[in-house]
């Protein structure tokens, strides 16, 4: 399967209890930790949003949101957003892509130096992959899938665990859109690959790589999830758009 | 030419009160290939603004560690106007406008989230019929809104001042070249705070007091102008996409919350 490698490697290091200080265990753990989703709390509702713009009051009262700020005791939103008072979340609809600890994202290199390359990674901010982190011997222009490991105040951005991507597409997508592409638990890339028999990779930063199977399809799908991430009823109509037509039966390299 | 009438028996010359705006009309998401954009006609000024950004500031040495640096470009097209703007090029004026926009911004936008880098703002004046530098800025806050850059508010701004001594909002060319007195302003309506206060001309201390009342009224309407063109591109989308949704569904991070499991990107292996 597609990730076999890279995960292959995650899962030898952890069964050996981690080769390094900061093995991928850990990184994980600390993501958890930063975005915590507590059991029980509500989900974000689509249906039930509404859209805000910059300064729009959302609530009355002094609320930690995300994408939120509070002035003299009320909460106003500071982006063009979804937001769902039940859940109380805020789900930006632009925006770029900030790199965040524990983010799988795809990069392009885009500069070899002696102690590592330094990858765009669709951000404001560069990407760089140390020699250390890496197996791979990369080139300038190399696709690659990598994680995350440190930002740092200045946003210098350390990657790790990176695994080269070979052959395939690229698309790239509004990173804000990502979520939605991935779905609840990845349900709806899950979706998509079960229906297309290709190799998907969603990096957080927006950029998808695919490969093999009917991805003339799955781009398809994930265009159109990028197109319509706002509205409710989604996965009813990727899944029509899936089922529609004849499938691809070639499995090149798919499941 | 030689001064016109500007205003016949209570109507200014296309007929609007003291306190009337002319048509507005904004878009936004015009461009394909900004992050952010947006389009406005104000009477007959056309203008089209681009944002780019937050991008890596280039030259680097202008990029500042703790925050993002907003600039913005005002230019006139040659073809803008029928006198006066016709050169190419940057010019005394454009560069100031360019500066007092960028300076309205800085205020606004939530610079300290993205440090090292800068967002550009290019305001591209295609059609000039007077209030241009408001009618741009009030253009910028959309596409700014429109490229996801978080801000404080929504910044509109408009024109008022004195013609033939009566005090008025929004002028067009001949009020502007005409009139005894101009001030484009720009607010952040949230607050109450002025952004942006220039003047031509001379007012007395109860005039200008006067017209910043006028102008806040009037920027009531542009803010709800501006509301309504960011919110018209999700909620007509919104609106069509009518099929049952059997569960809620959720956008949340990814590489969250999936702690022992496999990663989100992988399938069944």
């Amino acid at each position: 399967m597609f990730g076999e490698k890279r995960f292959g490697k995650e899962r030898f290091r952890r069964e050996r209890g981690g080769i390094s200080s900061h093995g991928p265990r850990g990184q994980r753990q600390q993501a958890a930790r930063r975005f915590p989703i507590e059991a029980g709390t509500e989900q974000f509702s689509v249906r039930n949003a509404r859209v805000v713009v910059p300064g729009e009051l959302i609530s009355q009262s002094p609320r930690p949101i995300p994408y939120a700020f509070i002035k003299d005791g009320k909460t106003y939103s500071t982006v063009m957003g979804l937001y769902d008072e039940t859940s109380g979340r805020l789900v930006p609809l632009e925006g770029c892509y900030t790199p965040k600890l524990g983010d799988i994202v795809i990069g392009i290199v885009t500069e070899v130096k002696f102690a590592g390359y330094t990858l765009n990674i669709k951000s404001p901010y560069e990407g760089f992959l140390s020699t250390k982190d890496t197996r791979d011997e990369l080139k300038l222009g190399n696709v690659v899938v990598a994680r995350v490991k440190d930002v740092d105040e200045v946003k210098n951005v350390d990657l790790t665990d990176a695994s080269r991507l070979e052959g395939g597409e690229i698309l790239e997508i509004s990173s804000m859109k990502v979520p939605r592409v991935i779905g609840k638990n990845s349900s709806m890339i899950r979706m998509i690959q079960d229906a297309t028999r290709s190799e998907i990779i969603v990096g957080r930063n927006g950029r998808v790589w695919i490969r093999g199977g009917d991805s003339a399809r799955a781009i398809e799908a994930i265009l159109k999830i990028e197109r319509e991430a706002h509205t409710p009823g989604l996965t009813d109509r990727i899944s029509m758009l899936l089922k529609s037509g004849p499938t691809s039966p070639t499995a090149s390299g798919g499941a | 030419m030689e001064k016109p009438k500007l205003v016949v028996d209570g109507k200014r010359m296309d007929g609007r009160g003291m306190e009337d705006l002319r048509p507005i009309k904004i878009k936004a998401g015009v461009l394909d290939k900004a992050d952010g954009s947006a389009y406005v006609e104000w009477g007959n000024n056309k203008i089209m603004v681009a944002v780019y950004g937050p991008r890596e500031c280039i030259p680097k040495h202008e990029a500042n560690p703790y925050r993002a640096l907003v600039r913005c470009t005002y230019r006139m097209s040659p073809f803008c106007s029928i006198e006066e703007h016709g050169k190419r090029g940057p010019s005394r004026r454009g560069t100031e406008i360019s500066k007092i926009i960028s300076e309205v911004f800085e205020n606004v936008v939530f610079a300290e989230q993205f440090p090292k880098t800068a967002i550009d703002v290019f305001v591209e004046v295609l059609q000039a019929d007077g209030g241009t530098r408001v009618a741009g800025l009030t253009a910028a806050a959309v596409a700014l809104a429109d490229a996801g850059i978080p801000m404080k508010d929504l910044v509109c701004g408009v024109a008022g001042g004195k013609i033939d001594g009566q005090l008025a909002i929004d002028f067009g060319k001949y009020e502007d070249n005409f009139g005894e007195s101009d001030i484009p302003m720009a607010f952040s309506l949230r607050t109450g705070e002025i952004l942006l206060l220039q003047m031509d001309g001379l007012l007395t201390k109860e005039e200008i007091a006067r017209v910043i009342d006028m102008g806040f009224a009037a920027a009531e309407k542009i803010h709800a102008l501006q509301v309504e063109a960011l919110k018209e591109r999700y909620v007509e989308k919104k609106m069509s996409g009518a099929a049952p949704e059997p569960e809620l569904e959720e956008a949340r991070e990814p590489g969250t919350a999936q702690e022992g499991k496999p990663s989100e990107t992988q399938g069944e292996g």
